[in-house]
């Protein structure tokens, strides 16, 4: 049997985000800076959880483009 | 419009009756129409619509990727709210959603108006105004349920005489002697579109020869000229017959080894019209017959 590191996965009590004034980001950041936050969160406060474009890598832009509409083949005849 | 179509006299019947029965019930029943190729289903349709009074819209099923692409390119554009016939050529080639919208919408017991709703929106189909038809030469692969909702007019072969008429309404103006007329007929395989296509051909014939009549030893050159075989018969079905004679009776994986054609091709392509026309016979394995080895004697093969 291995034996089992004791320093071994996250620590009791430590976790991922910390509380923050706004007021201080705000003074950190200015107001056109931009922060990460979850989508589940923003979807809770009723906003739209849809995030900006992605800046477009070329193979981005290749995949992107319009794809060609196929048509239904039909003929009308009136006589 | 349909009487001035020749041949299908009960089919005929039929959709007189429905155009007949329009004028109470205000509606026509979704029909089906089933045959093989070349039996002339598109022109049918055609001219019922004109009896109608409507134009027509021929739809090519295969095109039809989904019911969204139908609803937004066709419905909307095309159907809604007009005063139309639709024909859904190919139709066992219909999308599957599209069919399962189908199911619903031609659930109709009678009703002239049947509003269905797909996605965020609600369409109208309104019968009195539009005439719904489908057209198949596969109608076992049509889902069952939506066939039951169809009512299917099945198309037979045309006679020899019923296909001489055609040609001769085709080119009505080059005079063919009595005996040609049931050469040509006989190699047309009952199907009216080879009869318009030879009498295209024998049109291009007479132009070219400066001539308006049209007799045996014309047909004869014909035939040669455009590798046309008694019966109709193609290469193919020609090859199998003569493999038949030479080596006695095969398996259809004998066929297959000595034509290189797969074997559903050959059932497909070879097989169907020799059996129909009685030159082979099916007893587990193939053989020729007697019919058979005569005509392969009267094409020389």
């Amino acid at each position: 049997m291995t034996e089992k590191k004791s320093n071994r996965g996250r620590p009791k009590g430590a976790t991922s985000f910390v509380r923050i004034a706004l007021c201080d980001l705000l003074e950190q950041l200015g107001e056109k800076g931009t922060v990460v936050v979850s989508k589940k969160w923003l979807e809770s406060i009723g906003m739209d959880v849809n995030s900006p474009e992605p800046k477009k890598s070329p193979v981005n832009e290749v995949k992107e483009q319009p794809e060609e509409v196929e048509r239904i083949q039909f003929t009308v005849h009136n006589d | 419009m349909i009487n001035e179509l020749i041949g299908q006299d009960q089919l005929k019947k039929r959709l007189s009756f429905y155009t007949q029965s329009k004028k109470a019930t205000g509606v026509i029943p979704f029909l089906m129409f089933n045959g093989a190729k070349g039996l002339g289903k598109t022109e049918f349709a055609k001219a019922f619509a004109k009896t109608l009074n409507k134009p027509m819209i021929e739809i090519n099923c295969s095109t039809i990727r989904t019911a969204e692409q139908f609803f937004e390119q066709i419905f909307v554009p095309a159907i809604l709210d007009k005063d139309v016939t639709i024909l859904f050529d190919e139709a066992h080639a219909l999308p599957n959603d599209l069919v399962m919208s189908f199911l619903t919408i031609f659930n109709v017991e009678g009703a002239k108006s049947k509003r269905f709703d797909f996605g965020e929106n609600s369409f109208v189909f309104e019968f009195e105004r539009q005439t719904f038809m489908f057209a198949t030469t596969e109608l076992d692969k049509l889902f069952p349920p939506f066939r039951d909702r169809l009512t299917v007019l099945d198309f037979v072969p045309y006679s020899t005489e019923e296909l001489a008429k055609i040609m001769c309404k085709k080119i009505s103006w080059v005079n063919f002697d009595d005996s040609v007329m049931t050469e040509i007929a006989g190699t047309l395989r009952g199907n009216a579109r080879s009869a318009i296509k030879r009498a295209l051909e024998i049109r291009a014939y007479c132009e070219v020869n400066n001539q308006s009549d049209f007799n045996l030893s014309d047909w004869t050159r014909l035939c040669d000229l455009l590798d046309i075989r008694p019966f109709g018969l193609n290469n193919t079905e020609i090859q199998v017959m003569r493999l038949l004679r030479d080596r006695g009776a095969c398996t259809l994986q004998m066929i297959s080894a000595v034509t290189g054609m797969s074997r559903t091709a050959i059932q497909r392509d070879a097989e169907i019209y020799l059996l129909k026309e009685g030159f082979m016979k099916i007893d587990g394995k193939r053989w020729i017959t007697d019919k058979g080895v005569k005509a392969l004697e009267e094409i020389n093969a």
